[in-house]
This record gives C-alpha cells, sequence and structure tokens, in this order.
C-alpha cells in the first residue's frame, strides 16, 4: 500500500465519520497553524527583531492552538465518558475565557 | 645654574659603588684622621664641667688616647676630692670612675686610699659579686697601686670560673678578659676563652666583625683580648683578617656621639694600633687624590697604621695592577709607588705615563704584606669639534641651514622658527688630547624663555640630545608639535648646550644662541580652564537611552508578511463556508446579540489596549465589558444546552 492510498483511505474515513463540530473546530486548528508557520518562516528570513512582537505572536498563534485542542478534546463525542460534567457549551466557554486571559497577557506583550 | 650641581653627587655615588665593590681586602679603607679625633675630643669635652663623675672619667681618659693635656686639671682634682670625701658615701661605680679619674690626671692630691681599698677589696671578696662589679673593684685597686695578694687572686679565678658557669654572655667575658688582664700570670685562664668570644662576632658584608650590642661591646672584647694577650705575652687567637675586620667596624662607628663610645672606640684602637701582635695597616686614597687628569697626573696612596700614624718600617708600595671598570682592561700591573719625602706616609705614583683612557679605574696596592683596592678616575678634557645649528623644514623637503658657532661664543643672529619648521642642532665632543670624538654621560638642550615680562612665565624645557653611530650628537625638535610643552607661548628663547660627566674635567653650559619660537595658538588651554569651572556644577541629566532599533526589512516584504499573516483568515472562512457553517441556525435573542458584541467589544479593547491604552485603564474596561458578556453568554449557552437536551 502507498502512502498516497493511505493518506486517502484517512481523509475519507475523516470526511465521513468526524462530527460537523469537529470539523469546523479543525479549519480553526489548521488556520493558526498556518499563521504560525508564516510567522516563523518571516523570522528566519528577516530577522527577530523585534524579538518581544515575534514572541508574542508566535506563542500567540502556539497557546491558541493548544487551547482549540483542547476544545476540541471536550467538544468530540467519543471522550464523553472522560469529561463527563462538562457540557460543549461549558467547553466553549472556557475556551472564550481562556482567549481573553491569553490575549491580554499577549497584548501587554508584544509591545 | 653656573656650575654644574649634580657633577659631585654622580662622583660620589661612583666611589661608594667603587668601595663597596673591593673584595676582602687585607687592609683598612680608612684611619682615624686629625679632623675624627677633634670631633671626638669635642664629644667627650663637656665632661670637664664637672658635672658629674663618670662624663669625667670618659673625658679624663679621652685626652689619654688621645694624648691631649687635660685642662683645668686643678679644679678637675679638687671635684674628685670632693666628690669621694671619705669614700663611704659613693656607689662601686662613681667610686670607680673618681679613682681611674684621679689616676688619669695624675698629678692630684692623695686619695683617701685606705678607706677605697676597704671597699674594692670587699667587693672583690664577696663571692655574690657580679663580674662588672668585680671589674670596676679590680681596675680600681690597680689605679691606686694596689696590688691583690697571692690567695686572694687564686680566690678571685675561683669566683669568677663560677660565675662564668653561670653567665658567660659576651659582655661578661670582655669584662673578664681586662680582669684578667690586672691579674698577671694567673689571668691565664680567661685567655683559652678569647676564642670562644670571637667567634660569636657576626660578620656584616663580608668586610666587618662586630659583636651583637655594638660599639660598646665590641670595643670592650677587642681591647680586653689584646690587653690580656700583650699581658700574657702570647699570640691571641685572632687572625690578622678577624683583626682587620675589628678595626674596619670600629673605624665606620668614628661618627660615635657618646663619650662612653668615644672612649671606648679610642681604647679599642689604640690598643690595636699599639699591641705588639697584629696591627691593621691602613691604604686608602689620600684626601682629593681620586681624580687624575694630565694636569694633576699623580695617584697618590696613604699608608699607616689606623691612627693614621706612619708605619715604623715603611714598606715599599706597589701597583699590582689597575683595572678600567668599565671594561676590565688591566693597563698597569707591578708598577712602584715613590714615597713623598715631605709626609712619611703618602706614595705617589704618575698613572698618565701610560696614556689612560678616561673612565674609572681600580687599583690593586699593595704595602708590604697587606693590600687593598682604590678607586680613581682618569679625567680628560672635551673640547667642541663643531656645532652648527639652524632651521629646517618640518617635513623635511629642504636640506637645513645651518650656521656654526665657536665654543664658547654666541651665534650673533637671531634664529626664527615656526611651527611648520624644526630646530636642527648638530655637534661633535672630542677629547682633547687623545682628538677622538666621545660620548659623554649628559648632553642636554635647554630652552628657556629670556624676560620673565609679558605673557611668558619663565618657560625651561629641557631636551635630550643624542649620538649617533658617528658620536655626533643631534638634535632635532619640530616646533608645531612641542608647542605644549613651550605652554604655546610665543617669544624669544636663549638656546644652551649642557654637557656633562663625571670623568671630565671641564664640562659645561654653554649658552649657543637665541631663538625666536613662533608657536600656534592653543585651543586646549581656554577648554581645560572651561573644565576646571565645570568640575563643580551639576552635571546633565541622565536619560534613558532605548536600545537602537535595528535595520528594519523593506516596505515590501514586511507588507507580504503581513498578507500572509492574514491569508489563513480567508482559508478559515473559505473552510467554514465548504462545510456548511449553520448560520442560520443563531438564536436571535438579546442575550446572543449582547454576548458577540461583547466578544467583539473585548477584542477592540484589547486593539485600543496594543495601540495606546495602559494596563491598569484597560483593566477597569475590561471588568464592564468582561461582566456583562459573562453573563449573556452564561444565559445563551444555557439556552442552547437546554434546547439540545429537549
Amino acid at each position: 500500500m502507498s502512502v498516497v492510498a493511505v493518506l486517502g483511505k484517512f481523509w475519507q474515513e475523516y470526511t465521513k465519520n468526524t462530527p460537523k463540530k469537529l470539523k469546523i473546530i479543525d479549519a480553526y486548528l489548521f488556520y493558526i497553524f498556518l499563521t504560525g508557520v508564516t510567522q516563523f518562516v518571516y523570522c528566519c528570513l528577516v530577522g527577530t527583531f523585534p524579538f518581544n512582537s515575534f514572541l508574542s505572536g508566535f506563542i500567540s498563534c502556539v497557546s491558541c492552538f493548544v487551547l482549540g485542542v483542547c476544545l476540541r478534546l471536550q467538544v468530540n463525542p467519543q471522550n464523553k465518558s472522560q469529561f463527563h460534567g462538562i457540557s460543549p457549551e461549558r467547553g466553549f466557554a472556557d475556551f472564550i475565557f481562556a482567549h481573553i486571559i491569553l490575549h491580554i497577557v499577549v497584548m501587554n506583550f508584544i509591545g | 645654574m653656573q656650575t654644574p650641581m649634580w657633577l659631585p653627587l654622580i662622583a660620589s655615588t661612583l666611589a661608594c659603588v667603587a668601595l663597596s665593590a673591593s673584595v676582602s681586602p687585607t687592609s683598612t679603607s680608612s684611619f682615624l684622621s686629625k679632623a675624627d679625633i677633634t670631633r671626638l675630643k669635642k664629644v667627650v669635652e663637656p665632661g670637664f664641667e664637672l658635672k658629674d663623675l663618670a662624663t669625667l672619667h670618659y673625658a679624663v681618659i679621652g685626652y689619654n688616647l688621645v694624648g691631649e693635656t687635660i685642662p683645668k686639671n686643678a679644679e678637675a682634682c679638687k671635684f674628685i676630692l670632693s666628690s669621694v670625701g671619705d669614700a663611704s658615701g659613693l656607689s662601686l661605680e662613681n667610686l670607680y670612675y673618681a679613682v681611674t679619674a684621679w689616676k688619669g690626671i695624675g698629678i692630684c692630691q692623695p686619695l683617701p686610699n685606705a678607706a677605697i681599698i676597704k671597699t674594692f677589696a670587699a667587693v672583690v671578696e664577696k663571692e655574690s659579686s657580679t663580674i662588672p662589679e668585680v671589674f670596676y673593684a679590680v681596675t680600681g685597686l690597680s689605679a691606686v697601686s694596689q696590688h691583690l695578694t697571692e690567695p686572694a687572686i687564686v680566690k678571685l679565678v675561683k669566683a669568677l670560673q663560677a660565675a662564668l658557669k653561670k653567665d658567660d654572655s659576651i659582655l661578661n667575658l670582655g669584662y673578664l678578659f681586662h680582669i684578667a688582664a690586672e691579674l698577671g700570670p694567673a689571668g691565664s685562664f680567661a685567655f683559652e676563652r678569647i676564642e670562644d668570644a670571637i667567634v660569636q662576632a657576626d660578620e656584616v658584608d663580608g668586610k666587618y666583625l662586630q659583636f651583637e650590642g655594638g660599639l660598646s661591646i665590641t670595643s670592650l672584647v677587642v681591647k680586653g683580648a689584646f690587653q690580656l694577650s700583650t699581658n700574657l705575652k702570647k699570640k691571641p687567637p685572632i687572625t690578622s683578617e678577624q683583626t682587620v675586620k675589628f678595626a674596619n667596624y670600629l673605624l665606620s662607628r668614628r661618627s660615635v656621639q657618646t663619650s662612653k663610645g668615644v672612649v671606648g672606640l679610642l681604647a679599642a684602637l689604640s690598643v690595636l694600633a699599639n699591641n705588639p701582635f697584629e696591627n691593621p695597616i691602613c691604604i686608602a686614597l689620600a684626601d682629593g687624590g681620586i681624580s687624575v687628569s694630565s694636569k694633576q697626573p699623580l695617584v697618590s696612596v696613604k699608608v699607616c697604621d689606623i691612627l693614621g700614624r706612619s708605619l715604623k718600617t715603611l714598606p715599599s708600595v706597589v701597583a699590582n695592577s689597575a683595572t678600567r671598570v668599565s671594561d676590565d682592561v688591566v693597563v698597569i700591573s707591578k708598577k712602584a709607588f715613590q714615597p713623598l719625602a715631605s709626609d712619611k706616609t703618602l706614595y705617589t705614583m704618575n698613572l698618565m705615563e701610560i696614556k689612560p683612557e678616561r673612565g674609572v679605574y681600580k687599583i690593586s696596592v699593595s704595602a708590604g704584606s697587606v693590600s687593598n683596592i682604590v678607586t680613581v678616575k682618569v679625567l680628560s678634557e672635551v673640547v667642541v669639534d663643531y656645532l652648527e645649528i639652524g632651521t629646517a623644514d618640518a617635513d623635511q623637503t629642504t636640506q637645513p641651514k645651518l650656521s656654526r658657532v665657536e665654543y664658547p661664543k654666541k651665534l650673533s643672529s637671531k634664529i626664527e622658527a615656526d611651527s611648520q619648521q624644526k630646530l636642527v642642532i648638530r655637534f661633535l665632543l672630542k677629547d682633547s688630547t687623545s682628538q677622538k670624538p666621545i660620548r659623554v654621560h649628559q648632553a642636554f638642550v635647554r630652552l628657556y624663555s629670556v624676560s620673565n615680562s609679558g605673557n611668558s612665565q619663565g618657560q625651561e624645557i629641557i631636551f635630550v640630545a643624542e649620538p649617533d653611530t658617528g658620536n655626533v650628537y643631534k638634535f632635532d625638535m619640530d616646533v608645531g608639535s612641542t608647542a605644549g610643552e613651550f605652554g604655546h607661548i610665543s617669544g624669544d628663547y636663549n638656546i644652551e648646550l649642557i654637557v656633562g660627566d663625571a670623568v671630565l674635567i671641564n664640562s659645561f653650559q654653554w649658552n649657543v644662541a637665541q631663538i625666536t619660537l613662533k608657536l600656534p595658538e592653543s585651543q586646549s588651554a581656554v577648554q581645560t580652564s572651561d573644565e576646571k569651572s565645570n568640575l563643580y556644577k551639576p552635571k546633565p541629566e541622565i536619560k534613558h537611552m532605548f536600545r537602537e532599533p535595528e535595520v528594519r526589512p523593506s516596505r515590501v516584504v514586511s507588507n507580504l508578511f503581513t498578507g500572509l499573516c492574514l491569508a489563513p483568515v480567508l482559508l478559515l472562512l473559505i473552510l467554514w463556508a465548504k462545510l456548511g457553517v449553520n448560520i442560520s441556525n443563531f438564536p436571535l435573542s438579546l442575550s446572543a446579540v449582547i454576548f458577540h458584541l461583547g466578544l467583539g467589544g473585548i477584542f477592540a479593547l484589547f486593539g485600543v489596549f496594543w495601540l495606546q491604552l495602559n494596563m491598569f485603564v484597560t483593566l477597569r474596561y475590561l471588568l464592564g465589558i468582561g461582566v456583562v458578556t459573562f453573563l449573556a453568554g452564561n444565559k445563551l449557552l444555557s439556552q442552547i444546552a437546554s434546547r439540545k437536551g429537549r
């Protein structure tokens, strides 16, 4: 089996079996990932100055990605048993709250 | 500054160095001169003011030792007699002083001898007497011509030996030799102790031999040892080298300032000079004989005993060798000195016969069995072969214009130099006899301002003139670059040539010419005065310096990456649209609107915070918006949850 075939199978399974909500979150994660990669490429090509701005931008991406993954874990119906008392709405609220706290720090640091 | 002041200094330094370098000579290098004796006499002289017996004793003994008649001897006798009285009221020491002074004057009325002898005899017989006490008593007894009886001597010797077992310090040994010298043949027991005492002496610089305790103990022991040996007619166990070293030490202490020290020194020196065994001989340069030149070609040495007297048998004095110090070349060997008819202690030799080069020479002189090394300087006369002076361009483009000056005339015309030029002096020095070019220790060019008036402040600058390989002295002074040393003050300066050397007869200072210097104005002078006044003013405020921003990338690159960062947002929207986000499901309740507005408001607030607000203001606003958003969000989400649950 070639790699292409494996990936094709994987993609089919993903589109078929993943709930729509999770797909939305995955799209968000993909967006965050691309933004982070772009910043990193910029830093490699041009330079880190001003360093605090680069750090805050890049760390903001990483943290958003982590928070997104956390939301996805909590929302995923397969993990229902582990997050028993936590509804998807509660997860979303936490996600929003964490973002607010994160960005106040990022904005402070960005200079 | 008409005579060069530094020449005697250099000369004396050289002499000191040369003296200390000589290797264990077998003669002393100095003797007790007339001047020394006069000075030492001055030290003991106050004893004749008749204040107390001790100083009188030292004065009388001191005068006797230098062979001087005692002044006011009648008063001195009267003072002694009245002090002694019936001999009962005096301490042993004072009684000893009185008796020896009485003996020293020699022409006084008799003392109350019976009482005195009784006092001294009691001390001699008492077993607990210390050795110094016994010394006072025995010497006092011999002064009044009272001899101890045979049994008393035997008893005394036993007592002394017992006392020595308790304490055989060098001081006690010194006194013991004196006591034994008075005891006649019975004193031979002490003779064996001389060697013990001598080995305790410390050698200093390989030149001096002294006992711990200094002059008084050294003179006591040396004098006692030689006196005892003389009385026993046995040669003391002291080598001639040791004797010379003792004599060196004693002579080095000629400047002693106490009357006790003077008497000890004189007594010891006269014993060394007069004893029948070993008399140190002094070989030294005669007064002022250190320099030899064509005008004064004779090296004269003084050969005498340590008291400055001529020797009994005149020895033949020979210069074994003469060596130049600078390069160890031997210029003389085995040349005899001629005795001088007028003074039996002086011997002379014509050193200039062999035409030695100028410099410092060490001459090894031997007189009979002893030898010493003396240092003399051969001086020469310097002449100025020629001297040229002039100016040249500082950048060497033109040949310097030089004019000759004859020594000791002064250049008739004034020289002028500005900051683009340099002052040039060339001169050659020659030895007047050999006509060879020579180098001297010191060749300076001194410039000093002619007048002290106006803005000149008596500037004086001294430069060193350097000789080249052909011994031609060259001196270049760039006027522009040395302006600072002149304080930027233009004007007339005298140029003076200073030539000096320790081995020159005619070191000279020669006013060569006058120069008018045009120096550039100084800017630094004004600045320095400003700096001084600023010293006490408040310093400028210290401000925080931000880091210099690095070079930023070009606008195109920045904008490109901004676009690239924003592009994924578009991608996100496309993806979401593709997935079919259900916007129609948006609940059109009040809480939903407020929640989304609040969320938007919070992010807008962050944007403003980034651009202009500070943290505290931001937090205050955030609190307001946050509470509203939280309440609305809470309601909205619970609505959704309950709708789902249904």
